[in-house]
């Protein structure tokens, strides 16, 4: 029984990371096609959260809380990324000097 | 039990997370992409932590779930405000959102998006160009005349001795219209030719040129401004002239020319460079040539000699705030079309409008009691082209003791 349990839960969340892939791509998408430097950088916000989702995902699937570690460290790149774009987007004032 | 609830989490997560990418997809401008990717996807993500967190018995993970769910928590506030802060300062496009700008006045904002700045549009009046494919103009002065645009850029024609006058007076305007500014700093070939001793001349000129430049980096001084410098030798004319587009303002001194001062007797002339007031010829646009008057007496004579484009270039100058104008004298002009016409111009600027009928003297003067006046802005350029005539400055041939800067506009 419960090893049937686990059977499940390691399964579903195979295939929530697998559903993951949708938002991640519609994310990657965003960031393509932008049309601006601001969209651009939300999608990155967006592709961080779904990096810490899809971590603590793989945390469940392989019982190895290592990832959770991951999913920390990806938060807090995302984070100082984010900061450092937002200063890039308010400084630059597009001179080309 | 736990499993289930665990996966319960996690699922809720995820579809959190879905619907967040969906509203990054779907929403309109970055503000409201914001609005989704930050709330829903931190939701999301917190959810599917917190699924993890329940659904596993390993040691450590309750701590590490719970740190990383508390820094989204207190991170992404911070990050989402600041990227919000910076979309809006760099003026990211906000065309999806309704309502009353609250900001408006609070922080700064560009005109144009980081994008369109980096692909070297300067000013929205160029936008607006690029989008209908016409020239530079404003909407409601679109027929005719190319550069009644918004003013874009001010030409600096540095002439050695002049320096102060005219540059405070063009850094002013630039910054009035967010204008690009330039200094060009230019010897005149033909002074050096035509002079006795061309070697020794082009020698003093070029010293002067580069003395002209010091001055201007000393007035510069440590001020935060982007100025671009030029050094040509050539002809002054054909170096300062633009064609137009963008709206290009010149701005020279009332007396001085391109060999800064240097006047070698040059045989068989009387020399006395009338360059300057050959420059309206060459270059498309308006050429203010600067006094450096300091008291201010709000007015401004706009000499009427018929020309039609001289309510454009009314409407220009004063919408290009060139002076701090309270009343324009108009001197000469006739019909009363045309008097409601000037009415109509100085009523959109809020300027009083006032018509002199006295008119210019057989001797082509004005009333002398103008004579404190900011500014004269004519069509055309005072007859003879010579900036001494009979030992009278032109400025004076115009009305006697004038100190005030002369705007001139040809078509």
């Amino acid at each position: 029984m419960i090893e049937s349990i686990d059977a499940i839960v390691t399964t579903t969340a195979l295939v929530l990371v697998t559903i993951l892939m949708i938002p991640l791509l519609m994310a990657v998408f965003r960031m393509i096609a932008g049309p601006g430097y601001a969209d651009r950088f939300i999608a990155l916000d967006m592709l961080t959260a779904i990096a810490v989702a899809t971590a603590a995902l793989t945390a469940a699937i392989t019982q190895r809380r290592e990832f959770l570690d991951i999913a920390f460290g990806v938060a807090l790149i995302g984070f100082l990324a984010t900061c450092a774009l937002a200063a890039l987007l308010e400084r630059r004032t597009g001179d080309k000097q | 039990m736990t499993a289930i609830i665990a996966l319960l989490f996690k699922l809720v997560g995820v579809g959190f997370l879905f619907v967040a990418a969906i509203g990054v997809i779907r929403f309109s401008d970055a503000f409201q992409r914001m609005h989704a990717a930050t709330k829903a996807g931190t939701l999301g993500a917190g959810l599917v932590v917190v699924g993890t967190i329940i659904g596993s018995s390993a040691s450590g993970t309750l701590t590490m779930g719970v740190l990383t769910i508390l820094f989204l928590l207190l991170t992404v506030p911070v990050a989402g405000h600041m990227l919000g802060r910076a979309s809006y300062i760099s003026g990211a496009n906000m065309a999806g959102l309704k309502g009353t700008n609250a900001l408006e006045g609070v922080l700064e904002r560009q005109e144009l998006s980081l994008e369109d700045r980096l692909s070297g549009i300067s000013s929205a009046g160029d936008l607006a160009a690029i989008v209908t494919g016409a020239m530079p103009s404003g909407a409601e002065r679109a027929e005719g005349g190319g550069w009644y645009g918004n003013l874009s850029e001010v030409k600096i024609g540095v002439v050695h001795g002049h320096v102060d006058t005219v540059f405070p007076r063009a850094l002013a305007i630039a910054r009035a219209n967010r204008a690009h500014i330039s200094a060009h700093v230019i010897v005149d070939e033909k002074a050096i030719e035509t002079a006795r001793d061309p070697q020794r001349t082009r020698h003093d000129i070029r010293e002067r040129a580069a003395q002209a430049m010091k001055e201007l980096e000393a007035l510069k001084g440590k001020r935060r401004i982007k100025l671009n410098v030029v050094y040509e030798e050539g002809d002054p004319a054909a170096l300062l002239a633009s064609d137009g587009t963008p709206c290009t303002l010149l701005v020279v001194p009332r007396q001085g020319w391109f060999h800064h001062g240097n006047d070698d007797p040059r045989p068989a002339t009387s020399w006395e460079p009338d360059g300057l007031l050959h420059l309206p010829q060459s270059h498309r646009g308006p050429v203010l040539y600067a006094s450096g008057k300091q008291d201010q007496s709000g007015r401004i004579v706009l000499h009427d000699a018929g020309e039609a484009h001289l309510e454009k270039a009314l409407d220009w100058a004063l919408a290009s705030s060139l002076w701090a104008a309270r009343e324009v004298v108009v001197i000469g002009c006739k019909g009363d079309e045309r008097k409601d016409a000037f009415k109509a111009v100085g009523a959109r600027h809020e300027v009083e409008i006032r018509f002199d009928t006295r008119g210019e003297s057989s001797e082509g003067l004005l009333p002398a009691d103008l004579a404190d006046a900011d500014a004269i802005i004519r069509g055309k350029l005072p007859r003879p082209l010579r900036t001494r005539w009979y030992g009278q400055s032109w400025c004076d041939r115009m009305i006697p003791g004038f100190g005030g800067d002369v705007l001139i506009v040809c078509e």
